[in-house]
């Protein structure tokens, strides 16, 4: 048999983000003679926004991250504005390199250097941000950070790493900095901004405060500005004239490795109406509750986790909401094990017997919400806890964490879209197609729409011609249709079909559906089928609704042999 | 695994296979497949051999000798099964023979269906055995008129083959007007001592007031040296021969007693000649000049005291000599000796290497029927298949011949893309006034329609250069900046285009596709500026030329040397005859080809071709054809009826890869890696004849190919992506990294 003239996964993941709206997704054939691997790209989509995450091979919560500040490490660059100071490069940094500097105080009065949001419009944001900087003693003790526009900084001794002043206010999350070597020091500060930040501005400080230095021509070293979404200051993105972006880019297909290997994850749209699903000192509170931000490590393996104290039962945090009917709560939670704890939305709440692992604890409300709640009552026996990502979301299923900074109307991730058209994987009419999904949720209600995979001859608009693998009530059926009429399909019509090894071939004599090593289902005549369209999840009365983790899939050229197709469907 | 390994035959340009009259393929292969199946071919003793008529076996040799009318031969029956493939491999030495062929070797069943052979030698060939018997024979039957023949044979064998090999035959016609760009990028030519015996001095040659003796040492170590004595007054050797045009005639010399030579060529006009001092460096004596038919005298200082002494002419020659001289222009001396070896007398500007010749002229570089594997732009080679065309320049690289005005040339002044010192340096003469700045060619009778002329150019201290068709009805100008290889301004009716050659130098050529003149020169001007034309020149502004030709046709073919012994000079085109490679195709196969359209605005250009006949074939052909583009297509016709696949266009002078996958039903074509199109075809097997051009449509070529490939199965689409030259990687991660992907474990 020749080789595949598409395989997509099997172990051979990669994906991309071409940084112009798209995505792609490598699929591949491999030659027969030279063992030489072909391209084969599958266009992605997911839209502009930034709310996707996967679970990493390391079996974290990989996220989406950004930069918003613009050359992030060259002080003098458009957008940065010094302030009775002057920036001086080619100093030695944290990291080894000559790339931090000398910002030296000019003036007694506030000197210092900031980025502006007309440059680094990714500023103007509201919600919750982080900014940090690295800094060093070189004349002065003190370093100032300073978010204009909330008006919230800190002053930093370089001599110990702690907090030792505000700028104006002190912003909500702040905590002494992170010793890096070589007299360098991490600080950062996290606030929700309700206001645009204006400028994220570093102070020169003399003394422990950010205004009046009586010996200028002296001041601080620094390097590396980064303003960022969330709680915490995580790995620095260097940035020039874009921000610097990383981990889960907007229309970056997503390879989950949820159960253990990896699986490309296809996912309907979602919103999270959660407006701080992992800052929860915003949320309110009924009893004596205390809450820690940024206590221990999260599912993100970051420390911004938050410590969740009840004094007692009947205790509750909760958050407004306002979600429509048939709805799914989730967070995160990880405390004592065999301990109980209340979660759920209003109207469908249910104790949860924690693990003492992180765990997502999930709770579906057919009915509206108008909160999202975690509490002592009936009987909880839970009183110290860590949480994370909270989320609540239309539909009958959780899909994947969606993190939520402060949007008060939600924060969704689109759906993600994939598909490949090339006419060179199968021969005119003839063809054998394969491939095994590992799971997947869904939650129709009807049959006939839910098309999971679609191989079509052009486009997924029709369906006369074409071949599916579709879903209905969580059971599934094959479908080949030539002229709009059904040539084939499997037996019984609906059926449990995850983690199932699928082989259909076609040609102009008859069709096959192989399944798990057993024919399936013959269909005796022309079946030949010009199958160059290669999609996943066909639209469901307008919207995507499956969430698939697909395994891999495989496309030949030719209607390969019974026992070939028995042999590809056998583990 | 490679696809040469599945494929049935090869043809590979890249392994640049093939010598005068034959393009060889790398597959089939005639792998043997049985032991010597011939008792005693080395002939060791007198038995084993029936021998007929004179025959005999001694001295270790088979000896087919025959006087008149007799009929022998040598042979040894049961050697042969019928239908199998054989290889059969002698030495034979020709010692009498009056007629076509000296012997033939034949199974009996046809006539020299083995081979024939006229001189001495090792011979292979390749048959299929129709009969069991091999026979030596003389060749011609016997009658009394039938001359005598005596032929040694010896190392006799027959290997039974896995199959006979498929090349293809080759010819281009009888002359040396033909060049290639060589690997090492330089434009090789074909090259001819004219001079017999050419180091043998004491057959062909003469010796007036003078005698010669062999056996000194030589400045190649060897002894193949002369010693020359002068014993009368103005002792020389000579031969007669005959060089028309521009020549050049070199000799190594030494000094024996005497230390000056002078190098003479007789001719109608006072002879050219250079006397040459043997110290030092090496001393020219006065310079003769035009008058004498002198271009150009070197001497170069080989080592250990030999020169290399040479004199160039544009006068008709018909006498080589080497004179012993007193001093500069002094052949006084009744005495005295001085070395010589190895004389050449070759048509050009310059002595090249040195080619030994015997009782016939020699040739090397490129050959007559040689096939051109051409290295033009580096890489691999590709098989040249050009139309025959005609050089009109009647002085193609003698500028000294041409008319100038306001300005000068000076030849042999620097190395040209040909990598010899024979390019000239073209100067402007100071004119206070605003002149031209040109030298103009013979004007010649030229063919309406499309005419291109080529000149090779590089800058000097000025960037353009100007060329000029100076018809009698219309002329046509293109500019040319040789700073940057870019075209410049083109008069209407014209299109020009440059054409890097390493080194700076461009072949600039403009074309007129409408050409109304009936005669026409090429001028070649100097220019400043793109569009400029009349211009005040201090005198010292100059640039470097080479090569200039001038052909019928829309585009410049390969360089066309001529040195004036003609008005023109013409190259046949390359003719690769119809290949039978004896392989069944079947009705499910592929077909690979890799070429490049070289012709602009031709009507059509077949590139390659599997027939049984007209009306039944596979063909690979371009039409619609414009000054830069044309149309590619795959025509599968079975009983007359085609079917064409759908036309991709191509540029021309862009290499392309296409497959053409017919299995059973269905024809796919792919094109530069990406499946093209799909045609229904009436299955049929009718491959079994191959072309690199269209039979029988001699105007049908102006084109490279690099690969021809065939095989006896239906590549799998990747195969077929990827032989077409889809890119592709060699491991996943390695794509994954070369596509700025992520690749996840």
């Amino acid at each position: 048999m020749s080789n595949a003239s598409l395989e997509l996964g099997g172990g051979n993941w990669a994906a991309k983000d071409n940084g112009d709206g798209t995505g792609s997704l490598l699929g591949y054939a491999v030659g027969d003679t030279s063992g030489k691997y072909l391209p084969r790209e599958f266009t992605f989509s997911r839209g502009a926004d930034i709310a996707a995450t996967r679970v990493n091979k390391d079996g974290l919560i990989e996220k989406y991250r950004e930069n918003l500040i613009k050359s992030s490490n060259d002080f003098t660059a458009t957008g940065w504005t010094p302030a009775q100071a002057t920036l001086l490069s080619g100093y030695d940094g944290y990291d080894g390199t000559n790339d931090a500097w000398f910002l030296r105080a000019d003036s007694s009065t506030f000197s210092r250097v900031g980025m502006d949001n007309t440059t680094s419009t990714g500023l103007s944001s509201t919600g919750l941000r982080t900014f940090s900087v690295y800094a060093k003693k070189k004349d002065y003790d003190y370093v100032g950070i300073y978010i204009q526009g909330s008006n919230k900084g800190v002053v930093f001794s370089l001599l110990d790493g702690t907090a030792v002043n505000s700028i104006i206010s002190y912003p909500d999350i702040y905590s002494d900095g992170i010793e890096v070597g070589g007299g360098w020091w991490r600080f950062s500060i996290s606030h929700p901004t309700t206001t645009s930040t204006t400028a994220a501005a570093i102070y020169a400080c003399e003394a422990a405060a950010y205004n009046g230095n009586s010996n200028y021509g002296k001041g601080i070293y620094i390097q590396d500005a980064q303003f960022e979404y969330g709680l915490v200051a995580t790995d620095y993105l260097e940035s020039d004239d874009e921000t610097g972006k990383a981990g889960v880019l907007d229309n970056l297909p997503r390879i989950d490795y949820t159960s253990g290997s990896a699986q490309l994850l296809m996912e309907p749209s979602r919103t999270n109406y959660v407006p701080y699903s992992e800052y929860f000192e915003t949320w309110d509170k009924t009893g004596t509750i205390t809450i820690t931000s940024n206590y221990g490590i999260s599912p993100d393996g970051l420390k911004n986790s938050s410590r969740i104290q009840f004094g007692g039962a009947s205790n509750e945090l909760r958050d407004e909401t306002s979600v429509s009917a048939g709805n799914v709560s989730t967070i995160y939670i990880k405390g004592t094990s065999g301990e109980t704890i209340k979660f759920g939305s209003n109207g469908s709440e249910a104790l949860f017997t924690l693990n003492g692992e992180w765990q997502r604890i999930e709770q579906y409300n057919a009915i509206a919400s108008t909160k999202i709640t975690l509490n002592t009552y009936s009987g909880a026996t839970a009183r110290d806890v860590e949480v994370w990502g909270a989320m609540q979301e239309v539909g009958s299923y959780a899909t994947s964490y969606i993190p939520n900074y402060g949007t008060a109307l939600g924060v969704t991730r689109n759906a993600d879209s994939c598909f490949l058209q090339s006419a060179v994987v199968h021969s005119s009419g003839t063809g054998t197609i394969f491939f095994e999904i590992g799971d997947y949720d869904t939650n129709t209600s009807a049959s006939g729409f839910n098309k999971i995979l679609v191989f079509n001859e052009v486009s997924t608009s029709s369906i006369d011609n074409v071949i599916y693998f579709e879903e209905y009530a969580g059971d599934n059926t094959i479908l080949i249709r030539k002229g709009g009429s059904n040539l084939l399909q499997t037996t019984p019509s609906y059926q449990n079909l995850r983690g199932s090894k699928i082989a259909i071939k076609w040609s102009s004599e008859e069709a096959k559906v192989f399944i798990d090593g057993v024919l399936n289902k013959t269909y005796t005549g022309d079946a030949s089928l010009d199958i160059q369209y290669f999609g996943f999840n066909a639209q469901y009365n307008g919207g995507i609704v499956s969430t698939i983790k697909m395994k891999q899939l495989a496309g030949f050229s030719t209607a390969l042999t019974d026992p070939e197709c028995i042999a590809l469907t056998t583990a | 695994m490679s696809f040469y390994d599945d494929a049935s035959l090869v043809f590979l340009a890249g392994g640049a296979a093939g010598k005068d009259g034959k393009v060889y393929n790398l597959k089939p292969q005639p792998n043997p497949v049985s032991g010597e199946l011939i008792t005693n071919g080395s002939f060791d003793t007198d038995s084993d051999w029936t021998k007929v008529g004179e025959s005999t076996i001694s001295g270790g040799k088979g000896n087919v000798i025959s006087t008149a009318g007799v009929w022998s031969n040598l042979s040894q029956n049961n050697v042969f099964t019928v239908g199998k493939h054989y290889r059969v491999a002698l030495d034979a030495t020709v010692n009498i023979n009056g007629e076509d062929y000296a012997i033939k070797i034949q199974d009996g069943s046809a006539d020299a269906n083995i081979g024939k052979i006229t001189t001495s030698g090792s011979y292979v060939f390749y048959f299929t055995a129709g009969a069991t018997t091999l026979t030596i024979a003389r060749y011609s039957t016997t009658s009394a008129a039938a001359p005598a023949v005596d032929v040694d044979v010896d190392n006799v064998s027959v290997v039974e083959v896995e199959s006979i090999p498929a090349d293809f035959t080759f010819t281009r016609g009888s002359n040396l007007s033909a060049t290639r760009v060589g690997p090492d990028g330089f434009i090789e030519k074909g090259r001819e001592n004219l001079l017999l015996q050419s180091n043998t001095f004491n057959t062909t040659w003469s010796t007036p007031s003078a005698s010669i003796v062999g056996g000194q040492t030589g400045y190649d170590g060897s002894s193949d040296a002369w010693l020359l004595t002068q014993i009368g007054v103005g002792g020389y050797v000579r031969q007669f021969t005959s060089a028309s045009g521009v020549s050049t005639a070199s000799v190594y010399v030494k000094a024996g007693s005497t230390d000056w030579v002078s190098l003479e060529l007789e001719s109608a006009s006072p002879n050219p000649r250079q006397y040459f001092q043997l110290v030092d460096d090496g001393v020219k004596g006065i310079d003769y000049g035009s008058a004498y038919g002198v271009i150009d005298a070197k001497i170069e200082l080989i080592a250990n005291g030999w020169y290399r002494i040479s004199l160039t002419t544009f006068f008709d020659i018909s006498q080589f000599r080497v004179r012993l001289a007193e001093n500069d222009g002094n052949l006084s001396g009744t005495s005295g000796t001085i070395y010589i070896q190895d004389a050449q007398l070759e048509l050009g500007l310059v002595a090249t290497d040195y080619i030994e010749t015997g009782a016939t002229t020699a040739t090397a570089g490129l050959l007559e029927d040689e096939p051109r594997f051409d290295y033009t732009g580096g890489g691999c080679p590709a098989l040249l298949m050009e139309p025959t065309r005609t050089n009109y320049v009647d002085q193609s690289e003698y500028f000294g011949a041409w008319t100038d005005s306001g300005a000068t040339v000076t030849d042999n002044n620097t190395t040209s893309p040909e990598g010899l010192l024979n390019a000239s340096k073209l100067q402007t003469k100071f004119n206070a006034s605003s002149v031209n700045h040109q030298i103009d060619g013979a004007s010649a009778t030229i063919p309406s329609g499309a005419v291109s002329a080529s000149i090779f150019a590089k800058k000097g201290n000025t960037d353009f250069i100007r060329l000029r068709l100076n018809g009698t009805s219309n002329q046509i100008r293109a500019w040319f900046d040789l700073s940057n290889g870019n075209p410049g301004t083109v008069d209407s009716g014209g299109t020009s285009s440059m054409t890097s050659m390493g080194d700076g130098w461009y072949r600039c050529t403009v074309t007129e596709a409408g050409n109304t003149n009936t005669s026409a020169a090429l001028q070649v001007f100097i220019n400043e500026g793109d569009g400029d034309t009349t211009w005040i020149a201090d005198g010292d502004e100059y640039i470097y030329i080479y090569g200039a030709q001038l052909e019928e046709g829309s585009n410049a073919t390969s360089y066309m040397p001529n040195y004036g012994a003609a008005a023109t000079v013409t190259r046949d085109q390359d003719v690769t005859g119809e290949l039978e490679h004896g392989i069944t195709m079947g009705t499910t196969c592929s077909v690979f080809f890799e070429g490049k359209h070289l012709a602009p605005n031709i009507a059509q250009l077949s590139f390659f071709q599997l027939r049984t006949d007209d009306n039944n074939r596979l063909l690979f052909f371009g039409s619609g054809t414009t000054s830069s583009t044309y149309n590619f297509l795959v025509q599968h016709r079975v009983s007359g009826t085609s079917t064409n696949a759908t036309s991709k266009a191509l540029n021309i002078g862009d290499s392309f890869k296409v497959l053409a996958r017919m299995d059973d039903t269905t024809m796919d074509v792919f094109i530069n890696g990406e499946l093209h199109d799909t045609q229904t075809i009436t299955a049929q097997d009718h491959f079994g004849k191959m072309n690199l051009y269209r039979t029988g449509a001699a105007e049908q070529s102006g084109h490279e190919v690099s690969q021809a490939i065939l095989f006896t199965t239906a590549l799998s689409n990747n195969d077929s992506e990827i032989l077409t030259g889809a890119t592709s990687y060699r491991s996943f991660n390695v794509m994954a990294s070369a596509l700025n992907y992520t690749a996840y474990e």
